[in-house]
């Protein structure tokens, strides 16, 4: 119970003691944001999960040198945004490729789960039109620039403070709010035809 | 407040992290500015949107995964730290790998050189070593030439011609 009390920082500071529980509460505290944020990023999972235990790797590494001077959240996020900008940008031809040669309704990993019996005699129309919603939203966070990018899943998901996410992308807030003002405003024109659409009633993809 | 000055605080204005002060100016324009009160509406849709992207689980054996990583890393690192404490003795034989191979580059006999081997030579070969030498060796070795010393002095007669 005390374990779970304990802040970041405090855990933190036991890891670097060499408490390998801590650690992992850590881990389990973090893993799956870190992971969804780099899946957003990358969109492939096996690479997302790859990049994530670098992440993971990398503070176990710094463990002894680590002082809170920031919050930890801040500093995870900040190895994460690196690495995921890193792999985008060695990956961005690869992926063109594949997205070209993939047929649509397929994700990059194959990702989408088949649909089962009941499913297709429950409503098979309300589910393509549900997934094509999915997509839509999926394919215009993934065509923003990666830095426009990390910027609106970091803000929408990780809640970190727009300080915090400008530091972990490594500029200053005021361009911190025109990149998202920016990316939003890409967003607000590709995903025109869903702005203004209630979510259809349903089961949602995830 | 203008537009332009509004794209900083919009988002912040759709999040609620405006401060009371920020708060108050976005409002005030917000009040007489139709296009950026549709544009918080649309941002709001938008915020909407990116909340029904799906989520994944990390897959099971990610911890583990994670765990062996680190074991393997750990051991690697005790590996290392093994060698470690030894600094000094690795510079110490690495010195001595040098030394020997310093040593063992160099020639076996010293008296191999040509100009200690004079001794044994034959006359001819001493000739084509004193051609061989550089001008001013050359002149050394050629005045204490013992076969020299009975041919007659070659430069008298021209100084003499000189002084008449």
């Amino acid at each position: 119970m005390w374990a779970m009390a304990q802040t970041d920082v405090q855990l933190m500071l036991e890891v670097k003691a060499g408490d390998e529980q801590s650690f992992a509460l850590l881990l389990h505290r973090y893993r799956s944001p870190v992971i969804n944020f780099l899946y957003r990023m990358v969109r492939n999972r096996a690479q997302a999960e790859d990049l994530a235990q670098e992440v993971f790797l990398r503070v176990y590494r710094a463990r002894g040198g680590y002082e809170p001077s920031a919050k930890f959240s801040t500093w995870l996020f900040r190895i994460a945004t690196n690495l995921a900008l890193n792999a985008v940008r060695d990956t961005r031809h690869q992926k063109q490729e594949i997205s070209i040669e993939q047929p649509a309704g397929e994700s990059e990993e194959g990702e989408e789960r088949p649909l089962d019996v009941e499913e297709r005699s429950a409503n098979i129309e309300q589910h393509l039109v549900e997934e094509a919603r999915s997509r839509m939203i999926r394919e215009a966070v993934e065509r923003l620039p990666e830095k426009q990018r990390a910027a609106v899943l970091l803000h929408k998901y990780e809640e970190l403070s727009y300080g915090e996410i400008a530091r972990s992308l490594r500029c200053s807030e005021s361009a911190l709010k025109s990149l998202l003002f920016r990316a939003y405003e890409t967003l607000r024109v590709e995903l025109a035809p869903l702005v203004g659409q209630t979510k259809p009633e349903g089961k949602m993809p995830g | 407040m203008d537009c332009g000055k509004m794209e900083k605080y919009i988002l912040g204005y759709v999040d609620g992290r405006l401060e009371a002060g920020e708060l108050r100016k976005a409002e005030a324009h917000l009040a007489g500015c139709a296009e950026c009160g549709k544009r918080v509406e649309e941002f709001r849709a938008v915020s909407g949107l990116l909340g029904e992207m799906p989520k994944i689980m990390p897959s099971e054996g990610f911890d583990a995964r994670l765990q062996a990583r680190i074991a393997a890393e750990a051991a690697r690192k005790s590996w290392w730290a093994w060698l470690a404490p030894a600094p000094r003795v690795a510079f110490a034989a690495a010195l001595l790998a040098l030394l020997c191979v310093w040593v063992g580059s160099r020639p076996k006999d010293a008296d191999s050189y040509p100009h200690s081997a004079g001794a044994e030579m034959g006359a001819e070969d001493q000739l084509r070593m004193v051609k061989d030498l550089p001008v001013l060796e050359d002149f050394d070795v050629l005045e204490s030439f013992e076969p020299l010393a009975d041919l007659p002095p070659a430069v008298a007669p021209a100084v003499q011609a000189e002084g008449n």
